[in-house]
């Protein structure tokens, strides 16, 4: 082991990472303890994942475009906003657990490792099927590029992995931020899932569909727009409907920091409150 | 005693009507406990209504018709179908049976003098009163208010229209209640409670209208127990031309909640009679 | 009224044996292993008695206790409670009686405690005055008033205790279980439970049976005693009897007129333990008269004053415990 000295912020970061493969590796044993349980859930992802696909492609079937974006435009959009938002719920993990934790009263074993809180909340429900959510969205990312009908500059096919780190990192932050909450209402469980999933639907299409008021709310307060629509509008090469500055297009990562450093603090205080009141 | 004598007892159905209706005002009260929790889950459910009302303008302008509703009758469906999934509890879950048996406490249960599965449809009943008035009323209200919807098509309709959402309510429960008694057979419920989740999230018409599904399958999904808990509601408010009548819907309802009942009350005895024999 | 009248609780012979599944080794097939926790158990209580039900971990307290209130139905044997077969008609026999778990709570965490009491008033459809007279009774005697609007959930364990005494005899039962009522209470919340006990049981002739593993809790309150070990009832008399029978010293404390060296008496099995100055303790069997041995001392020694201390029941109990067979512990509690 490193002495202590020697850590350092990089030092920290790295001890920081282990522990969270080693919580992921532990959480893959548990689940592995119930083999019918994770088959099963493991077929539902599968099936969501499925049924997912059905009811895009039914409405797709019968629609040509959607508020002037094609098929394949709405695609690219759904497709690059679904894999972000997969990815930090696969990393960051749905928050039920936790409120769960916090009112049993159970939290308190979480607080005495001399792991970081935020990765045991984050290990406390992750569930290796959901990893399988990320292929779907991915897939649809890579079909609707092929078919989408864009001169592919470097700087559009970078943008396109950049934007989906980006919109990772903001919906991850968003995940964490909400679950701050539960550390004051720690029964808002299925209400911050609903949240985290209407953000997710609201990312999937274009910001025009909410009209110019809400669309715009939505994405520059939200973050929401952040996530695939402002950048996409530079892969695709189109104006912005709500008529925004072009550099709002490459602002993801900035933004990305900043949702960051808002859901830090967030959970900062969430655990505080908690460490002070006790429960 | 002589006060025993001077005072008129009350009948067997009084007495059973003020134990449901304690019960259920005491689940009320706890679902409402916690304020902050009902403030986020009511925003939470306004916000979600609100896109989704959004979604279906996008959708319905670029194709009227779609799933045979025209724009107004798609907007109607959608927001006061999604204003009320927290109400039926569509993504599942909400009974808490397989906890209290995992941890023991369902001891507790069997020793009070009410029957197992009246306890808990009596919790469900005051649980569904407080997520009705304080997650779809203000959902519904917000998404009435910004996208306008149908009335009613008569009184009748939205008489009919109550009367469905009551059977829709008890469809819901009975679903819900079997999948939470599945823990007396399997060590790990998770797998059982995620799989009901999805078929009630899909085939309820929760996430599409179920008239949009074409051929067997569509035919398949509208004849599912699932389809009772919103999609056969929305058909009676909405009554689309050529449909099935109000009566035939509702019937559909009261089938389907008739055999789950009987399934449930089954299930129950089994399962207690499992657990009075071999423990906990 | 005759004996056979005063019978609530009336238990012949019953057996009851869990199915265990155990995994064969390396082999997909499970063994099927029967575990008794309760063999052969009988005993009955009259109304009004307070029983205590002692026994190790695992012994079969609780086993004995689910089918008393007929939430386990036994394997074998017969069972009545008020009358009732306890399994056929457990929701017609809960309205009759009352249960306590220490370990668990009927009262609604989330909520005050007086609507725990409301939700009760219509589960066991107690009638208005009684209603009204027992809380008014109850919150005095558990001094409930400074908390009754309290949620549950802030409640400490003592306070959650005593609302769920009230919670269990709002109904006047026949008869109330009460398993570990005391664990993990403090010395006052003890003592009020305690006396409500002893309160309800002579003002109200409830019939009490309790498990518990505080000695103390028996001392003070049950007469009787039940004792349950490896699934099997070892004893069934009271507190003096067990006492007794286990054997174990009972202390002589003499005060002379002097210092003296260790007395030496001729009383078979009597012999000094301790000296302090003019103080000595003599240990002689329990179940030998402690007048020989006063005669002799008093004859011989220039004895000022003497005191009788009874062996500590903590004694008792863990020599009751050990002197088990020795094979292995049965059964899931």
């Amino acid at each position: 082991m490193a002495p202590v000295d020697e850590a350092g912020p990089v030092g920290v970061l790295r001890a920081q990472l282990g522990a969270y493969l080693l919580l992921v590796r532990i959480a893959f044993r548990q689940a592995a303890q119930y083999r019918a349980s994770l088959a099963l859930m493991t077929a539902t992802e599968v099936a969501a994942t499925m049924l997912d696909l059905a009811a895009i492609g039914i409405v797709f079937a019968h629609l040509p475009a959607l508020d002037g974006f094609s098929l394949a435009e709405v695609a690219f959009l759904y497709g690059t906003s679904a894999l972000a938002f997969a990815l930090a719920e696969a990393l960051v993990g749905p928050v039920d657990r936790l409120g769960w934790h916090i009112r049993d009263g159970r939290f308190d074993v979480v607080l005495i490792r001399p792991v970081s809180v935020l990765v045991q909340a984050a290990t406390l429900s992750f569930a290796p099927q959901r990893i399988g959510r990320v292929v779907q969205p991915a897939v649809i990312v890579v079909v609707s590029c092929a078919a989408l009908d864009v001169d592919w500059t470097a700087g559009r096919t970078l943008l396109v992995p950049a934007m989906v780190l980006c919109g990772t990192v903001i919906a991850g932050s968003a995940f964490v931020a909400a679950a701050s909450v539960l550390f004051v209402a720690p029964d808002a469980t299925v209400a911050v899932a609903a949240l985290a999933q209407g953000s997710a639907l609201a990312a999937r299409y274009p910001m025009t569909i909410y009209g110019r008021r809400l669309g715009l709310l939505l994405t520059v307060a939200a973050p929401i727009g952040f996530v695939s629509w402002l950048p996409a509008l530079y892969v695709l090469d189109r104006p912005d409907p709500f008529g925004l500055p072009f550099a709002t297009r490459f602002a993801s990562p900035l933004v990305a920091l900043l949702a960051a450093a808002v859901a830090t603090l967030a959970w900062r205080a969430g655990v505080r409150r908690y460490r002070s009141t006790g429960n | 005693m002589a006060v025993e004598a001077t005072r008129a007892r009350p009948s067997e159905v009084w007495a059973e009507a003020r134990a449901w209706a304690a019960v259920a005002a005491a689940t009320a009260k706890v679902n409402v406990a916690y304020r902050a929790t009902v403030a986020a889950s009511t925003l939470s459910n306004v916000i979600m209504t609100v896109l989704r009302g959004y979604l279906a303008i996008a959708v319905w302008e670029a194709r009227p018709g779609l799933a045979g509703y025209d724009l107004d009758d798609a907007i109607t469906f959608v927001v006061l179908g999604q204003a009320l999934v927290t109400t039926f509890a569509v993504f599942g879950g909400m009974i808490d049976v397989p906890w209290r048996v995992e941890s023991g406490a369902i001891v507790v249960d069997l020793a009070r003098p009410f029957g197992f599965l009246r306890w808990w449809l009596a919790r469900e009943l005051g649980r569904a009163a407080v997520f009705f008035a304080s997650r779809a009323v203000p959902a519904g209200v917000v998404g009435v208010a910004l996208f306008g919807a149908q009335p009613p098509a008569s009184r009748a309709a939205g008489a009919a229209f109550a009367v469905s959402l009551a059977l829709a309510l008890l469809v819901g429960f009975a679903i819900r209640y079997l999948v939470a008694m599945t823990v007396f057979w399997t060590t790990d419920v998770r797998g059982v409670l995620a799989a009901s989740s999805l078929a009630l999230t899909f085939f309820s018409g929760a996430v599409l209208p179920l008239t949009i599904f074409p051929g067997v399958f569509g035919s398949v999904a509208r004849a599912l127990p699932f389809a009772a808990v919103l999609q056969v509601p929305m058909d009676v408010y909405l009554r689309p031309a050529g449909g099935a009548g109000i009566g035939q819907l509702l019937a559909f309802q009261a089938g389907w909640a008739a055999a789950l009942f009987t399934v449930s009350w089954l299930v129950t005895r089994v399962a207690l009679r499992r657990l009075v024999t071999q423990g906990g | 009224m005759t004996d056979q009248d005063d019978v609530v609780i009336e238990v012949a012979g019953a057996t009851k044996t869990f199915v265990q599944r155990r995994r064969g080794e390396r082999r997909l097939r499970r063994e099927r292993v029967d575990v008794a926790a309760v063999r052969d158990v009988s005993f009955t209580v009259r109304a009004g008695e307070i029983v205590g039900y002692l026994g190790p971990n695992g012994a079969g307290k609780s086993t004995t206790i689910k089918m008393l209130i007929g939430v386990l139905t036994p394997t074998s044997g017969r069972l009545r409670v008020a009358g009732i077969d306890p399994a056929r008609q457990r929701i017609a026999l809960a309205r009759r009686i009352g249960v306590v778990f220490g370990q668990r709570s009927t009262l609604w965490y989330d909520l005050p405690l007086r609507d725990s009491f409301a939700l009760a008033r219509h589960l066991y459809r107690i009638p208005d005055d009684r209603f009204q007279a027992n809380l008014r009774r109850f919150v005095e005697m558990l001094d409930l008033g400074p908390f009754l609007d309290t949620p549950v959930r802030q409640l400490s364990l003592g306070q959650r205790m005593r609302g769920d005494l009230t919670a269990a005899f709002l109904h006047d039962p026949a008869i109330v279980y009460l398993d570990e009522p005391t664990i993990g209470l403090d010395v006052v919340s003890k003592a009020a439970v305690r006396a409500f006990l002893a309160e309800t049981n002579r003002e109200n002739g409830t019939t009490i049976m309790l498990t518990t593993h505080d000695t103390a809790d028996i001392e003070q309150l049950c007469r009787r005693v039940l004792v349950i070990d490896h699934g099997r009832l070892g004893f069934d008399g009271e507190l003096a009897v067990l006492r007794e029978r286990l054997g174990g010293d009972r202390t002589l404390v003499v005060d002379l007129a002097e210092p003296l060296p260790a007395l030496s008496v001729a009383t078979p099995g009597a012999r000094v333990i301790r000296v302090d100055g003019p103080r000595q303790w003599l240990a002689f069997p329990a179940t030998a008269s402690a007048a020989p041995l006063v005669a002799e001392i008093a004859a011989r020694y220039p004895l000022v004053d003497l005191s009788i201390r009874e062996p500590p029941i903590e004694e008792v109990v863990t020599r009751l415990y050990t002197s088990g067979a020795p094979t292995p512990r049965p059964a899931p509690d």
